[in-house]
């Protein structure tokens, strides 16, 4: 008997017409996908290797400001948003939901000092419901209390939390107006920085109140909060409130405030010790900042001021070809201290002429900057695996290193000799980091250990 | 149990001889009290046989307890030696029971008591002339430590150590360990390796020193504050990663966290990002919290250097227990005892610890206006204002917080 089977019927989204639209329909999408995709991956190349704003290295400036430029920022803004969300873990992450987090924070019964963290996730989500728990602990904390939270509410960046720290620049508590001041300098604004310009230039406030405020203005960084500084430097305040001042101008770009440091550190009147802070606070300033630094390394008459200067190079990480300039610095110098600081200068640097180096801090006669050099030949011979810096290294200097680190001495000058090892990377460096870890004193033989390559 | 009548006077006779023979007997006790007149021109040394004791009478008087033995005891004394101070003479003695000025003069400028004898007595000795000397100066050894649970107080912070943790993420917890070298000017290095973070040059290698750490602790507004930079090139998960950045924060651990704020640029991937003054909290378990030392003191040792034929002078030296177990020993130097007490100060000292030794011109400490007065034979200081300035930080306290 023939039987017949049946053909299946074919479902209608199988059709052949139907198939085809979807076939097409899914190319055009992947096209689109990989246009774009790979318009973002050329995107990204492009200002990376051609930065549109760096006009000697833009491809076409016009045509990156209009596509490539915008398609980074996105990027950016977004990378921004989830470095910033992983940096206010603590404060949102708390394995509690919003509801949990307000009744906790309005409970009574736990420590305020353990439930006012949660002030920071409520001012950062903003609802009705958030701020009227936040004004319900306000209102009765206890001045420590109300400034660590007025601190944290600032630092959420939510311009709304203005509203709340303003009216706390007038407490009756210092704790608190300085706590609001650093709350506002995290939000800044032209509105903020015009406020904190005056807490900083008036002299009835007390000077804990105008330092933070001089803080708040470095932290605002603006070029109005720039001219307020420079303004209230000018004027001669309290030497506490000035240094803090220098400190702040300190983390501007360096040409914006190279007058106002050249012409305090050229006065004869300056105090010694407010040229060592003045030089000392630019070591937080931009890269502009390192050929007048290098001048004051080698030719000021005052050694605090050379070995200051030394030390705020060693910041200026961004120019990493100084090597030859520092070196030659070192073997002009007289004072250990000074040489001491050039060799630490020397660390960030990928030029470190070594073969210059080692007969001068061989003959170091200063322990401190003796272990200052070998950090920087460690770091040389790290460089430079299998050079003959690196065979000096393990000849020379590391046997010398791992008697410091395991006999008597100071617990830092223990320390910077296991580092000087630890960036050598040599097999016989590694030997003598193993030998530390066994035999030196508990705080030095874990930071021998956390070098080895092998961690058993 | 009924007594016999007869006992009771023969008990009553019994006791009563008793206590008359034990009134008899009774030492008499009382108090010598000696007046100087005028103050500081002499003194007055004395010495008693019951109980056998001796002392000396300065300034303007003094007094000593006796006892005069008992009234069968005739061999009990008190001596008294009168000595005027150089050049000067005994002008007259009077005691409460006369003047025994010829006496005195007649025996040596001595006067004595024998036992049996009255209780309490005084005695004002006149003397003449003769130079006034110097009233003793305080000396001694004086230990001041910082009191590390007085949150008030201006701490000096030494950060040395090995930090070790996972990073605060709720996505992607690392863990690290980081290891800063403070110095004797508070300025830090850092070393350390982050999970997923491989520094270039070096990917192959399991463990190696991470990003170039570099900063300094200064006292800002009376708190130890941080102020950190950093520069990192390499990969992040195998990202190829630039980054820099910076922060700040006051040291201070508070719930197992240091807050501060911080600010990075970074290049992930070719991708620049920056993040400007976030809020930034590090995890501090309570064995990374034992890393953070604020505990210090200073020994004071203050003698007389008084030799025969040579002018006496007060030399005062210390030593300075650093926060980061360092030993700074400042060399004698003179020093004067004056209404307003003592003014020292120390700089330029010597690190002992370090090994050769080595000059230490960063610890700096002074002490103004420290007053002591004295009980028994010890001075102990009064009153007085201390300051300090080691490892990059420092305050000024009242020196009486300091005292153990």
């Amino acid at each position: 008997m023939n039987t017949a089977t049946p053909t299946p019927k074919r479902s209608s989204w199988l059709s052949n017409a139907a198939l085809g639209r979807w076939l097409f329909g899914l190319g055009v999408g992947l096209g689109v996908l990989l246009f774009v995709g790979g318009l973002v991956v050329f995107s990204v190349w492009v200002e990376d290797r051609h930065p549109n704003d760096d006009a000697k290295r833009a491809l076409l400036p016009g045509a990156q400001r209009a596509v490539t430029k915008p398609i980074v920022d996105a990027l950016s803004r977004q990378i921004e948003r989830y470095a910033r969300r992983r940096a206010e873990a603590l404060y949102m992450h708390t394995g509690l939901t919003l509801e949990e987090t307000i009744a906790r924070f309005l409970d009574e019964r736990v420590d305020l000092a353990e439930r006012r963290i949660y002030a920071y996730r409520l001012a950062r989500v903003g609802s009705p419901e958030c701020i009227a728990a936040l004004l319900k602990v306000f209102q009765t904390a206890p001045a420590e209390h109300k400034a660590f939270m007025a601190q944290l509410i600032g630092s959420t960046g939510n311009p709304a939390a203005k509203e709340w720290l303003l009216p706390l620049l007038n407490d009756a508590d210092e704790r608190v107006v300085m706590a609001a001041v650093r709350g506002l300098s995290a939000i800044g604004g032209a509105d903020v920085s015009a406020l904190i310009a005056g807490i900083l230039s008036d002299q009835q406030r007390p000077d804990p109140v105008r330092i933070q405020a001089a803080l708040g203005l470095g932290d605002v960084g603006t070029p109005m909060a720039r001219d307020a500084l420079v303004e209230a430097f000018n004027m001669a305040p309290p030497r506490e409130v000035a240094t803090q001042i220098l400190s702040s101008l300190g983390k501007f770009p360096f040409p914006t405030v190279a007058d106002t440091f050249a012409e305090y550190l050229a006065e004869p009147e300056t105090p010694p010790a407010m040229r060592v802070v003045a030089t000392e606070s630019l070591a937080f300033s931009t890269k502009e900042a390192v050929p007048f630094l290098l001048g004051l390394a080698g030719a000021d008459a005052d050694t605090d001021v050379r070995a200051s200067a030394a030390w705020a190079i060693s910041a200026q990480v961004d120019d990493q070809h100084l090597g030859q300039t520092l070196t030659g610095l070192a073997e002009q110098e007289t004072e250990a201290y000074v040489r001491r600081r050039l060799y630490e200068a020397l660390l960030p640097q990928t030029d470190i002429p070594a073969e210059r180096l080692l007969p001068m801090i061989e003959a170091e006669d200063d322990v401190a900057a003796r272990v200052a050099g070998f950090n920087a030949l460690g770091r040389a011979a790290g460089l430079r695996p299998g050079s003959a810096v690196a065979a000096a290294f393990d000849q020379q200097i590391v046997p010398e290193l791992l008697q410091i680190a395991t006999s008597e001495n100071s617990l830092n000058i223990q320390m910077r000799a296991v580092f000087a090892l630890r960036r050598a990377q040599t097999e016989a460096a590694q030997g003598a980091l193993a030998a530390i870890a066994r035999s030196a004193q508990p705080q030095v033989a874990i930071v021998a250990q956390n070098g080895l390559w092998t961690q058993n | 149990m009924i007594q016999k009548p007869t006992q009771s006077p023969r008990m009553l006779t019994w006791v009563l001889s008793v206590l008359m023979l034990a009134s008899w007997a009774t030492a008499f006790a009382g108090t010598f009290t000696i007046h100087i007149t005028p103050a500081n021109s002499g003194h007055v040394s004395w010495t008693t046989t019951e109980p056998t004791a001796n002392g000396t009478i300065t300034g303007s008087g003094g007094s000593f307890p006796y006892t005069m033995g008992s009234q069968t005891d005739y061999g009990s004394q008190i001596v008294l030696t009168f000595v005027p101070n150089t050049g000067g003479s005994i002008v007259k003695v009077m005691t409460n029971e006369g003047d025994d000025t010829a006496w005195v003069l007649a025996h040596g400028n001595t006067d004595e008591w024998d036992g049996p004898g009255e209780n309490s007595k005084t005695v004002t000795v006149t003397f003449s002339g003769g130079a006034t000397p110097p009233a003793a100066d305080p000396t001694g050894l004086f230990g001041f430590s910082f009191p590390t649970n007085n949150a008030l107080l201006t701490a000096i912070t030494d950060l040395s150590g090995t930090y070790t943790g996972v990073t605060v993420s709720a996505t992607h917890p690392r863990h690290y360990n980081v290891t800063i070298a403070q110095d004797e000017s508070g300025k830090l290095s850092g070393m350390g390796t982050v999970e997923g973070i491989v520094p270039g040059g070096s990917p192959s290698k399991a463990a190696v020193s991470g990003p170039i750490a570099f900063g300094a602790i200064t006292t800002v507004n009376n708190q130890p504050t941080a102020q950190i930079k950093g520069k990192f090139v390499g990969t992040i998960d195998n990202v190829a990663t630039t980054a820099s950045g910076s922060g700040q924060g006051p040291v201070a651990v508070s719930n197992n966290y240091v807050t501060g704020t911080a600010s990075i640029q970074a290049n992930m991937g070719g991708v620049p990002y920056s993040i400007k003054n976030a809020s930034l909290a590090l995890p501090v378990s309570p064995t990374a919290a034992s890393h953070i030392h604020k505990s210090w003191s200073i020994a004071l040792t203050i003698t007389n250097t008084a030799s025969a034929g040579a002018k006496s002078s007060i030399m005062a030296s210390a030593i300075l227990t650093l926060p980061n177990g360092d030993h700074i020993a400042f060399p004698l130097k003179k020093t004067k005892y004056s209404a307003a007490g003592y003014s020292l100060s120390f700089k330029s000292g010597t690190d002992v610890t370090v090994q050769p030794n080595a000059l230490d011109k960063k610890s700096k400490v002074s002490i103004k206006g420290m007053k002591l007065t004295k009980t028994g034979s010890v001075w102990n200081p009064t009153a007085g204002t201390i300051s300090y300035q080691f490892l990059g930080q420092k305050g000024t306290a009242d020196l009486m917080d300091f005292v153990p």
